[in-house]
């Protein structure tokens, strides 16, 4: 299939109260594209996140995409005080194509829950958002995200306060995604076990991008470049990691 | 008790009080659970402290004080919604602005020669003072304020539930900040003359406060404050002429003591 570029990055630089903290970004996502962008905390990830969903504006440099963005955001942003049903809250998503003061009909709904079924969480519909765990208030926030009719997903740290089989029934879900819809996926993580399992593209963030390759040419050399340890473990598996320094 | 009712709604004043604390209980049952669950909780204090300014304003000048106190709401509440788009919080912005409304009123108030009583009686407020023309106005908050709850309340309910990330999903998160911030400025005039400036926070708060531990979704939140409110305020105004104690004083401890109530039901 032939992928063509869905989201280009130029030159995009970007300082907060004379402090820098993005420089001279450039890279592009072709659609279908799975790509991970790695980096330390501080390194910049959300702050270039905000950028390419346009919440942050006074940047320098380029951001051209072609489609629509369903922004996963981190889950601790998410007020749980607030006594919303699971429903309402991913019906959000379809907010955009509503419009301002438009009522929801039962098309709308029956959208609603078919997203929240895809994502398996439709049994928990009538449920407060703050009864659910990490992994159901994961899975809410992609049905939102998918309900705006995405042409690219940018998970920002989607495994932040998850537990280990959240993560993995999350994970399958962005597969299953992937295969169904062939959507773009950015997946901004900590967890560079994930991201290499994961993701076709790797980009390695930290204040510039050190590094930008298919996976296999990432080496350990890049991820010690912005993470100044040892990742060769994450990379190729704890055999290899103990073959190598054994000497 | 009969008698007792019928006596006190043969006075114009008490059938006065009921209407305006009927009306009022309405309005601050839909702006109590947004200003508890937006972390705004001196917004109140803060409008209320302008509306002073504004009324130290209007005896100088000898104008209509109600124009003057809406427009100096209105004002405050439109600094509130820039300041706190510019990375200040809510109550940041009402921290900075309340001092100074508050010191500029009564730099006028000390302008104006002679004993300011009309003023003074707006710290502290008087239900049974509440004239038609008082009413007239609640009527028209009130209308305004469940025009705008019936409307926007899913834009309201994103803006509670996920304000930063609504505004990627095309909420019109500024428009529905400032529309809230004006209307809660428009209703804190018309509770200023019925709870004063010191009290109001407490009508915008408590019920809140209380309806938030029970709710499960978002309209339990207006139909459990409006229900404390209202009982509030009826059970304040009875109190108050069988005891001939203020109403707006007994109206806010009635509220304290729902919220003890409420507290500890929830933790039995």
């Amino acid at each position: 299939m032939e992928r063509n570029k869905i989201l280009e990055v130029i030159d995009v630089s970007y300082s907060k109260n004379d402090v820098e903290i993005l420089k001279n970004i450039n890279f592009e996502v072709l659609s279908g594209e799975f790509v991970g962008i790695i980096g330390p905390n501080g390194a910049g990830k959300t702050t270039l996140a905000k950028i390419i969903v346009g919440e942050i504006r006074d940047y320098i440099g380029k951001v051209y995409v072609k489609g629509r963005i369903g922004y996963v955001p981190q889950i601790k942003d998410i007020n749980r005080d607030m006594p919303v049903l699971v429903k309402e809250f991913a019906s959000m998503g379809l907010y955009g194509k509503k419009g301002f003061l438009r009522f929801f009909t039962r098309q709308d709904w029956k959208e609603v829950e078919k997203k929240l079924e895809l994502v398996g969480i439709l049994s928990l519909k009538d449920r407060p958002v703050s009864k659910l765990s990490g992994g159901e208030l994961q899975r809410l926030m992609l049905a939102r995200a998918l309900l705006y009719e995405p042409d690219i997903l940018l998970l920002d740290e989607p495994e932040a306060g998850v537990d280990q089989m959240g993560k993995a029934r999350f994970y399958e879900l962005i597969d299953t995604m992937r295969e169904n819809e062939n959507l773009t996926v950015i997946l901004i993580s900590h967890d560079i076990g994930m991201v290499f399992q994961k993701c076709e593209k790797i980009m390695c963030l930290n204040k510039t991008l050190h590094c930008q390759a298919p996976r296999e040419r990432i080496s350990p050399e890049d991820l010690r470049k912005i993470f100044s340890e040892d990742f060769d473990i994450w990379i190729r598996g704890q055999k290899h990691y103990e073959r190598e320094h054994e000497h | 008790m009969i008698n007792l009712i019928r006596e006190m709604f043969s006075y114009s004043f008490v059938v006065n009080a009921f209407l305006a604390g009927l009306l009022l209980a309405v309005s601050a049952s839909i702006y109590s659970p947004i200003v508890v669950l937006k972390r705004m909780e001196f917004i109140g204090d803060g409008t209320a402290h302008a509306v002073f300014a504004g009324l130290a304003v209007a005896f100088f000048f000898g104008l209509d004080y109600k124009p003057v106190a809406i427009l100096t709401a209105v004002v405050f509440g439109l600094l509130i919604s820039f300041l706190s788009q510019k990375e200040a919080s809510e109550n940041t912005a009402v921290g900075i602005l309340l001092p100074v409304f508050m010191a500029f009123g009564m730099v006028v108030v000390s302008l104006i020669k002679g004993y300011t009583p009309d003023i003074m009686s707006y710290l502290f407020g008087n239900i049974l003072l509440i004239s038609t023309e008082d009413i007239y106005y609640l009527i028209f908050i009130t209308f305004v304020t469940i025009l705008i709850y019936l409307l926007m309340r899913r834009e309201i309910l994103y803006f509670l539930a996920d304000e930063k990330t609504a505004k990627f999903f095309e909420v019109p998160v500024k428009f529905v900040r400032t529309i809230l911030l004006v209307g809660l400025a428009l209703t804190v005039v018309s509770v200023v003359k019925i709870s004063g400036v010191i009290l109001v926070g407490a009508f915008l708060v408590i019920p809140g406060t209380i309806s938030k531990v029970y709710a499960k979704k978002f309209e339990h939140l207006v139909f459990y404050s409006l229900f404390v409110n209202i009982l509030s305020m009826f059970l304040g105004i009875i109190l108050s002429y069988l005891f001939d104690l203020p109403p707006g004083p007994v109206v806010v401890l009635i509220l304290f003591g729902m919220y003890i109530l409420s507290f500890l039901w929830k933790n039995k």
